[in-house]
């Protein structure tokens, strides 16, 4: 509950023949995190998987190319696998040949979608034609007429800026033989039509190139009256929907007509990927020795010893070790909780997984994070909202519906002590304190409560150093006990300070541990010169006490959140009794509507701020390895 | 500021400022007077020494341009303030020009940057990005990109760029555009600004469309549907007789000149620099006319700035006709100043 599982390494050694049913034994426990073999290269030199995983990548390719073909992959039920009889992992003969069959498939496949392609790019150019006609609608001529200028006929057909239409008009008027026509006009172009005669020093040419004009090159199919070429637009448009239509219709064919044997293949990958996924660590010599290495929790392994004897008999040895100390770093960390603390070890994977051996924050974090929610965001109505959301949404919001209905309760909790009912303080009594009656108050719990919350994390630290055997660390460090002694002693000054109490030995216990810091801090640096290394030590000494300081007082905003709450309703309250009846009723549902949704929001992530900044920078490294099981995943429904 | 408290603001501060402003007779008296002289005339220039660079005077002067913009600015709001700052860009566009004729001389932006005029706050150009483009294209689309003010102007640039790959079409296009956005901004100012100033527009950008169209023309040879296009579409009546679609279907300068309004008379000059002379002297004198005249602070705010702009380049010219050893009737040749006395 309080650390990762204990891990131990697992060495398997069995013959090549056995692997199937080893790997099925494996992947049945669901705990086995293969691992490289820390063995030199010549022994055990072959990687006898290496081929398999060859093809499987190959034919996993492949179908994932066509399963969006493929209408519906029913999920294969316990009953459909057992019906199907297929041997749990395809050999390599079988794999082969699956791969071979996928690429016929998907060449069936591709010949139709390549048709298919080559109709859709038809239609696009016939939708860009049908735009483009639209240009020339208001134009009853035959449209071959603009395409040909002629001995004595100069014409143009084109697009100018809109803006420039009207001085371009003019500029036209002066050239005295020239006929313009506006056929149509776009949010910022003017299309036009210019005819006149040819002449020989091409002035019309030179206007049209000064005022932007843009020539349109009319295509081949406009070589009749608009209205007709719209038809026959239609006419093509329609044949090849249809042609489309077919296509789409052989292609579902295709794929009802391949969609049994693909299932089954389907399953037979899902199959073969564990054995192609150890392809890397599996390792055999010349023989028919094979080892397999890998992680386990250690209270799995006698009943992974027994299940092997019972599937392979005595044809293999399984011998397992705890992990040494320089292997502390690789070792997997397995958090077991019951599905209650799913939420929180999310969010805590979200920062980061814990060392294997490091303490497991998980219960922690889920009693301070729904503790500090409470306190924030307390109100009996809002809290029983929060409930209900988490208990009738555990569908939509999966793992974090537990964590919502703790959440909702500690609201819940603080909103009785604090008599908050959907931001009404009058309908219940306080059991403990209004928030806004005595903010001084609320300020000083929040403080306490944070230096419990930096208390707790320096002492998980120290913790997490011991089981590291960091010894000096744990001890001098600025978050070990020295930090600790520092924290406390200064904490004790500021105390006595505003008690108008401050005495000689308070401020020497103070420079006890800043000395001790400094002189630790000192004989740190030794590699650094003389001036680096004092400034060094100042200025790291002077950030640790900074830190301690600046880290309480954020917990402030702890009790700062609880004060906003009530301000807030009685914002709501105070809006509302300005209102006839509806208007009151409607602000006070829209006010609480508005608290739960943007300042439950707020609080969360603030909460989620404290927990990752003030407490898991100060004693969770966060880098961890995930463990990752082998486990056979069948297709998803 | 309230309505009825902009009109006498702007007045005065325009009063205050018109006594700042150089006649042109002083102007004229400093042609053969040395360098020196006019850093003791020109109070944008006191406490400066003759070694100063060209492009540090051009700053200086357009910093108290920049520093009485602002005081006028200041009580204007909404179309009329979006006016007064739309004129101001057509020192951006001047930057723009100057970042562009960099780009087509392949020249590094080091040596473009000490000539772009530094507007502060009010610049509309991404002009760090604009210099570190490796094109013209490039820069246009950046542009194009990051200017709201210049995106449609970068666009249509761009546009005649690409086709003809003539820097001339590029800057044609761009100054037009700018033009064209300078009337129409002053279309959109308030109903008691408008008809002020959008004969003053007017006036101004007829000016400068006669000389584009007698260059267009008779200096590049354009056809006349190709010239009239390419002309900022601005009225005509203060300073022609017919429109300009008919002016441009002329064939020679003189026949041209005859289609000026009395008492417009450019009879004796015979090339277009010589009429491009006179038309600033005209405009000015015009200008002058109104501020003493217009009830209308903006067109008023406009003029100023407007003969201020004038005074600055006058200025540049003496500076430059001094550091250069020009005679001093070449240099006289080369202002933009009347010879009437009052500012």
């Amino acid at each position: 509950m309080f650390r990762p599982a204990p891990m131990q390494r697992v060495s398997l050694k069995l013959m090549k023949k056995d692997i199937p049913d080893a790997l099925f034994v494996l992947l049945e426990s669901g705990l086995f995190n293969p691992e490289q073999a820390d063995l030199p290269t010549h022994i055990l030199p072959e990687y006898p998987a290496a081929p398999y995983q060859k093809i499987y990548r190959s034919a996993q390719t492949r179908f994932d190319k066509i399963k969006p073909y493929l209408l519906r992959l029913d999920t294969p039920t316990d009953e459909t696998v057992q019906a199907i009889q297929i041997p749990f992992l395809p050999s390599l003969d079988k794999l082969q040949a699956i791969n071979q069959h996928l690429e016929k498939i998907w060449r069936s496949f591709s010949v139709l979608e390549e048709k298919r392609q080559n109709w859709l790019e038809t239609q696009q150019q016939i939708k860009h034609l049908w735009q483009l006609l639209e240009i020339f609608s208001d134009l009853d001529i035959d449209l071959s007429y603009l395409k040909k200028s002629g001995n004595f006929l100069d014409l143009h057909v084109g697009s100018l800026p809109l803006t420039d239409l009207k001085r371009f008009e003019t500029a036209v008027s002066i050239e005295s033989l020239y006929f313009m026509k506006t056929f149509y006009r776009s949010k910022d172009k003017a299309y036009i039509m210019l005819a006149g005669p040819v002449q020989t020093d091409n002035k019309p040419l030179k206007l049209l190139s000064t005022a932007n004009f843009h020539a349109l090159e009319l295509p081949a199919e406009f070589s009749e009256r608009p209205h007709k070429i719209r038809m026959n637009l239609m006419q093509q448009n329609q044949y090849q929907q249809l042609q489309i239509e077919a296509l789409e219709q052989e292609i579902q064919k295709t794929a009802q007509c391949y969609q049994q044997t693909l299932q089954s293949y389907e399953l037979q990958l899902c199959y073969a990927a564990p054995y192609a996924g150890i392809a890397d660590i599996l390792r055999s010599g010349a023989g028919s020795l094979s080892l397999l290495e890998g992680w386990m929790p250690r209270k799995a392994v006698p009943a992974l010893q027994h299940k092997l004897r019972e599937k392979l008999g005595d044809c293999f040895q399984l011998s397992s070790r705890n992990p040494t100390d320089s292997e502390r770093e690789q070792v997997p960390s397995l958090l077991q909780h019951p599905r209650i603390f799913q939420a929180s070890e999310a969010l805590i994977k979200n920062f980061g997984v814990p060392r294997y051996g490091e303490l497991d924050p998980t219960l922690i974090f889920t009693v301070t994070f729904t503790l500090m929610f409470g306190m924030m965001f307390g109100d009996v109505g809002h809290g029983a909202l929060l409930m209900l959301a988490g208990f009738y949404g555990r569908r939509l919001l999966k793992q974090f519906s537990a964590l919502a209905i703790s959440i909702g309760l500690s609201s819940l909790f603080f909103g009785f002590l604090y008599g908050s009912v959907f931001s009404n303080e009058h309908l219940l009594p306080a059991l403990w304190i209004s928030p806004l009656s005595n903010p001084v108050l609320m300020l000083v719990v929040a403080l306490f409560w944070g230096i419990t919350f930096i208390l707790l994390a320096c002492s998980l630290k120290i913790y997490n150093l011991l089981l590291f055997k960091e010894y000096k660390k744990a001890l001098f460090d600025t978050q070990g006990l020295n930090g600790m002694l520092l924290y406390l002693a200064g904490i004790n000054l500021v105390y006595q300070y505003f008690q108008a109490n401050l005495h000689n030995q308070d401020v020497l216990w103070m420079a006890l541990p800043l000395s001790i810091l400094f002189i630790y801090q000192w004989l740190e640096l030794k590699s650094v010169d003389f001036t680096e290394r004092l400034i060094s030590v100042i200025v790291e000494s002077l950030e640790s006490l900074i830190g301690f300081f600046s880290n309480t007082l954020s917990f402030m905003r702890v009790a700062a959140f609880s004060l906003n709450h009530a301000a807030l309703a009685l914002a709501v309250f105070t809006i509302a009794q300005g209102m006839e009846s509806t208007g009151y009723w409607l602000a006070v549902v829209l006010g609480n509507l508005f608290i739960l949704v943007l300042e439950g929001a707020v609080v969360l992530i603030q909460v989620l701020r404290l927990e990752y900044y003030e407490g898991f920078t100060r004693f969770f490294s966060g880098q961890g390895r995930v463990f990752q099981p082998l486990r056979l995943k069948l297709p998803a429904p | 500021m309230s309505l009825s408290a902009i009109k006498p603001y702007l007045n005065t501060r325009i009063h205050l400022f018109l006594q700042n402003l150089l006649s042109s007779e002083d102007i004229q008296g400093l042609v053969d007077k040395p360098v020196e002289a006019l850093f003791e005339v020109v109070p944008a220039l006191a406490g400066y020494s003759k070694n100063i660079q060209q492009n540090h005077v051009q700053q200086h002067l357009f910093n108290q341009l920049l520093a009485h913009f602002v005081i006028l600015l200041r009580p204007l709001r909404n179309t009329d303030r979006a006016f007064l700052l739309y004129w101001l860009y057509k020192h951006d566009v001047n930057n723009l020009k100057a970042i562009l004729r960099g780009k087509l001389g392949h020249q590094d932006s080091k040596k473009t940057t000490p000539w772009l005029l530094d507007l502060n706050q009010f610049t509309a150009l991404p002009v760090d990005d604009l210099l570190h483009a490796e094109s013209i294209a490039e820069t246009l689309h950046i542009l194009e990109q990051h200017s709201r003010i210049f995106a449609n102007i970068a666009f249509h640039s761009y546009a005649a760029y690409e086709k003809k790959h003539q820097y001339f079409s590029l800057e044609m296009t761009l100054e037009r555009r700018y033009y064209a956005g300078v009337l129409e901004h002053a279309l959109a100012v308030s109903k008691s600004e408008r008809e002020a100033l959008v004969s003053l527009v007017n006036q101004i950008l007829s000016g400068i469309n006669l000389i584009w169209l007698l260059r267009y023309r008779f200096v590049y040879q354009r056809s006349a549907s190709e010239t009239y296009f390419l002309l900022i579409p601005c009225a005509y009546q203060w300073l022609l007789k017919r429109p300009w679609r008919e002016l441009a279907g002329l064939n020679s300068i003189s026949a041209v000149l005859e289609q000026l309004q009395e008492p417009i008379t450019l009879k004796d000059c015979e090339d277009i620099v010589c009429i491009e002379k006179a038309m600033h002297e005209k405009v000015q004198k015009h200008i002058k006319h109104r501020i003493r005249r217009s009830q209308s602070p903006l067109s008023r705010a406009l003029a100023y700035l407007i003969l201020y702009e004038y005074q600055m380049k006058n200025i540049l010219t003496l500076y430059k006709g001094h550091t250069l050893k020009l005679s001093p009737q070449s240099i006289q040749d080369a202002l933009c100043c009347t010879r009437d006395n009052t500012p």
